[in-house]
């Protein structure tokens, strides 16, 4: 219910924007900041990831003519802020060196060492997951880390649902790959296909 | 419906895991009204970051004052120094009935413009010079002088290849299939000598005497 209201805050304001609103693209974004932030982060550090969520915030709104409101505004938002991480993931300018003095502390500095690895694993698989090709991407990062159902992430791409499943297997192929160390080589699987015989 | 393998399933385990994952610092508030006070006109070079801000005050300070330098030479003022300075500056061409009025009138001399197209006429005879057909070479022997023969060899490279030889039989006259060898001339960059190979050439002595042994196709075999 409470899901439904945002919506529809989330279509008067985008309504208000389309009309030259600029004000009311910026409520917008407050209001779904802390996702963007997630993905930015998941991919840069500190100024970086201000200057990433920035940057978003400009793709989305030179594009925000091309939001057709099929699917909620914080899935249209969010992929384009996947799309934009993946550019920085493989942009050249990125920085390579993580200074010490931007690792990560507060709370988590007294976490103990595997807390730290986790984290860093999480992070690492999210990364992963940016460097997937464009149509795998965002399914993906959709549903499994932002938790939009396959209906809507299939509505956003506009492509049924079907497609989008198959998608999603692909890039989790791809993924073991990607992430061989992580995942334990199985033995090769016979795959049984609906309808074949055993 | 399809069944998704061990590694799939693990993947999916790891992804479920990177869900929960949360940045260490909270986003900083305004960062939207920022980044859309960039697209403003009165914010345009508004910079996200300091560094840039400057280097794009510099670029741009740099841009406008190479164009107003750029103005200034293109004004033409005149040096301090030049005796011409402060003076009203004087035209570097006539207008055209001056220059019309400034040659000279005979009755013989042509008018201006063909005077300037017989100008034209020597640079581009300069530069594109014509053809001229080659002339046939003089002949050397100017009278009835003394020849000999002479045999001109010329060392060849020759491939030998064995082949299979068709040949009609001498008695039935029937085709016969023999293996054989067959011995083709290969090409070689380099010019032969002049002359052609193995053949006789006349070459001509000037009109002087001939040696006292005129032999000389005998002792080049």
């Amino acid at each position: 219910m409470s899901e439904h209201c945002e919506n529809q805050a989330d279509d008067v304001l985008v309504g208000r924007a389309l009309a030259g609103n600029t004000h009311a693209f910026a409520q917008l974004c407050e209001r779904h900041r802390t996702r963007i932030w997630r993905v930015a982060n998941s991919v840069a550090r500190g100024p970086d990831a201000e200057d990433l969520t920035q940057e978003v915030v400009l793709r989305a709104f030179r594009a925000l003519r091309s939001y057709q409101r099929q699917a909620p505004f914080g899935a249209w938002i969010c992929r384009i802020a996947v799309n934009a991480a993946h550019d920085y993931h493989r942009s050249a300018w990125r920085r390579r060196v993580t200074l010490m003095d931007e690792l990560p502390d507060g709370p988590d500095s007294a976490c103990p060492h595997g807390d730290v690895e986790r984290r860093e694993l999480q992070r690492r698989v999210r990364q992963a997951v940016a460097a997937l090709p464009e149509k795998q991407r965002a399914p993906i990062w959709l549903h499994y880390f932002e938790g939009f159902p396959m209906v809507e992430v299939a509505r956003l791409e506009r492509a049924p649902e079907a497609t989008v499943r198959s998608r999603v297997r692909a890039g989790l192929r791809r993924l073991s790959f990607s992430l061989e160390d992580l995942v334990p080589a199985g033995e090769p699987q016979v795959r049984l296909e609906a309808g074949s015989r055993a | 419906m399809r069944k998704l393998d061990p590694n799939t399933n693990r993947v999916e385990s790891l992804l479920r895991e990177a869900a929960e994952w949360e940045p260490e610092t909270a986003c900083p508030a305004g960062l939207a009204e920022r980044a859309l006070a960039a697209l403003e006109p009165e914010g345009a070079t508004a910079a996200r970051r300091p560094a840039v801000g400057f280097l794009t005050t510099l670029m741009g300070g740099g841009a406008i004052s190479t164009a107003l330098a750029g103005g200034l030479l293109a004004v033409g003022l005149p040096h301090p120094a030049d005796p011409l300075a402060g003076r009203e500056p004087l035209p570097k061409h006539p207008p055209a009935a001056q220059r019309v009025a400034a040659i000279p009138v005979s009755p013989a001399a042509p008018p201006a413009r063909r005077a300037a197209v017989s100008r034209r006429v020597p640079v581009l005879r300069r530069a594109r010079p014509t053809a001229k057909p080659p002339t046939p070479a003089a002949p050397q022997i100017a009278s009835a002088g003394l020849w000999r023969t002479e045999e001109v060899e010329r060392e060849e490279a020759r491939v030998i290849a064995p082949a299979l030889l068709l040949q009609p039989d001498g008695n039935s006259g029937e085709l016969l299939i023999r293996t054989g060898v067959i011995d083709l001339p290969a090409a070689t960059a380099c010019r032969p000598p002049d002359g052609p190979d193995g053949e006789t050439a006349l070459v001509a002595l000037e009109a002087a005497p001939l040696p006292e042994a005129p032999a000389a196709p005998e002792e080049n075999n």
